[in-house]
């Protein structure tokens, strides 16, 4: 069956059970890991997380079913490496894992590899060794099943149990639901590495609060001083800024979800004059006034808030230009596979899908060397074909959100025991003066974290 | 405008003191809160939303533009005396 490559399915088609994962032969996957070698290497470690990431190619699409991708997915991450290390059996994925782990060792000059006595770290985690994915999750103790408790925190977003029923059952999005989808995408693209930055409902929400002050009358720079911190991600270093637009950011509910896009071409100065352009997606045509009300005022709070920063954004405006057209833009209700019982409430699973799809066209082109003014440029080029080249299924969102969401907290808890962001709470308790707002920011750019390395960001993206 | 008791009328306190004056506001209303700097954030954002009539699983507290976890607690969250938590109302959208 043809099958076509997305980074966050692995394929579309989605009928491979994941059980089936079992009935192929390890070898064979062996085989496939030794003959494709990992192009580039990237490993996280914290206080007591060791996750190491592999980009691989050289395997054409279509050549390696679903289940092989999964198993070599699950490997790289780390999810079952961990413990395969500690019983490695000769010639398995987990030595080639090893095996390529000594390697880095070696290219980084370290003689002796950490021990990890990764039997006993378990055991005090209150984990089983051997624990499998086939098992079900254990539940971290501060989650008691109520509606309000954390289903699983990032640096920028949290989601509840209720959050987490609501994109299960198909409801409407909650800005929970679409903070996290978001960052996931965030985390799995690396776009800090980039220049991208997708921004939350929350700060959106607050770009929207300075771009409504009457500018005449009581708007002045030093008001948006009292935002700093709730708009400290929009510094003007940023190539592409997309922003989520909910109809309710003037304190109502809101009843739809829209998607921003902001270029911002790369200046010889912070103080030169940029030029700036602006696209604004929306799946029900660009029939929502309120909405594009709403987005022409948070692009107003864009532009005040850069002009405080010290970039000359006087160009940064929102006309109806900035509308994807309804020819070019897919359509909730027309170009919807899924049905209404199986994918309504389309607008949030749009908006994540339009921010994949158009960040993995950033991140990948910017891997192969091309600028972002010339990306920028080519979005335009791309759109006509977004309708065509978009497969909207948002039913098939929905799983990939939930996929991403359930690896990411399966990883965590295998990993630390605990589904706390970066385990922080570990953290915090065991060395003073750490905090949790310290730790909620180790994501974010270097210059906003006064000075100290930048983090190694993982990167998840495998070109089979 | 509040009956907890006003801001001004807080003297200052030491940093190590165990209580911290919290200001809980959603643009229309202000309410002051008095808590142990242990004591789980989940009973203050409760009692603002049974005071206001609200549903806490529809509303989001926000401090220095980060979510507030009902498990945080002002010292976790590195919180100071007269601090503000802002609410807001969630965001939903499916049409």
């Amino acid at each position: 069956m043809a099958t076509r490559f997305n980074m966050f399915f692995g394929t579309h088609d989605t009928a491979q059970p994941r059980q089936r994962l079992k009935e192929y032969p390890r070898e064979e996957n062996e085989l496939r890991l030794r003959s494709s070698p990992p192009l580039n290497i990237f490993e996280y470690e914290s206080a007591n997380i060791r996750v190491r990431y592999e980009e691989r190619s050289g395997m054409a699409d279509g050549d390696r079913p679903l289940s092989k991708r999964r198993n070599t997915i699950d490997v790289t991450t780390g999810v079952l490496a961990d413990h395969e290390l500690c019983n490695s059996r000769p010639g398995s994925a987990s030595k080639v894992v090893a095996d390529n782990r000594k390697r880095l060792l070696e290219r980084l000059n370290i003689e002796h590899e950490p021990s990890v006595d990764l039997q006993t770290h378990m055991a005090n985690k209150g984990m089983k060794l051997g624990w499998s994915l086939a098992q079900p999750l254990p539940i971290p103790a501060r989650n008691d099943g109520a509606p309000g408790s954390t289903y699983l925190e990032l640096g920028g977003s949290m989601m509840t149990n209720l959050d987490w029923n609501n994109l299960k059952i198909l409801n409407w999005f909650t800005d929970n639901g679409v903070d996290m989808s978001l960052e996931l995408i965030e985390g799995v693209t690396g776009c800090n590495m980039y220049d991208i930055l997708i921004v939350n409902s929350q700060c959106a929400r607050k770009l929207c609060e300075i771009g409504v002050m009457d500018e005449q009358r009581s708007w002045h720079p030093a008001d948006i001083s009292s935002f700093r911190d709730d708009v400290k991600r929009i510094d003007g270093s940023q190539d592409f800024i997309f922003l989520p637009i909910n109809d309710g950011y003037d304190n109502t509910t809101g009843t739809h979800w829209t998607m921003l896009l902001i270029h911002c071409q790369k200046r010889a100065s912070p103080t030169e004059a940029g030029e700036y352009k602006v696209w604004w997606f929306d799946s029900l045509g660009g029939k929502s006034k309120r909405s594009y009300k709403i987005a022409q005022v948070v692009v107003k709070g864009v532009q005040r808030t850069l002009k405080c920063r010290g970039y000359l954004a006087n160009n940064l405006h929102m006309n109806k230009t900035a509308i994807v057209s309804k020819e070019h833009c897919p359509n909730q209700i027309l170009d919807n596979k899924s049905d209404i019982d199986e994918g309504g409430s389309a607008c949030g699973p749009f908006i994540w899908g339009i921010t994949q799809d158009i960040t993995r066209y950033l991140v990948l082109g910017r891997r192969a060397g091309v600028s972002s003014n010339e990306l920028g440029r080519g979005i335009d080029d791309i759109l006509p074909h977004l309708r065509n080249r978009f497969e909207f299924n948002s039913a098939n969102w929905r799983t990939a959100i939930q996929n991403l969401i359930t690896r990411e907290r399966r990883m965590r808890i295998a990993k630390t025991g605990s589904d706390d962001w970066w385990d922080t709470l570990h953290l915090y308790q065991s060395s003073p003066g750490f905090t949790r707002a310290q730790g909620a920011y180790q994501i974010w750019p270097t210059h906003l974290r006064n000075g100290a390395p930048a983090p190694v960001v993982p990167v998840y993206i495998f070109l089979y | 405008m509040s009956d907890q008791g006003s801001p001004n009328q807080h003297k200052p306190e030491d940093a190590g003191s165990e209580h911290l004056n919290i200001k809980v506001t959603d643009n229309n209303n202000e309410v002051f809160f008095k808590i142990k700097r242990t004591t789980q954030l989940k009973k203050l954002m409760d009692a603002f939303c049974d005071r206001q009539g609200k549903n806490p699983n529809s509303v989001r507290f926000l401090f220095d533009g980060q979510r507030v976890n009902p498990t945080d607690n002002p010292d976790s969250l590195d919180m100071t005396d007269g601090d503000t938590l802002e609410v807001h109302q969630e965001q939903i959208g499916g049409c």
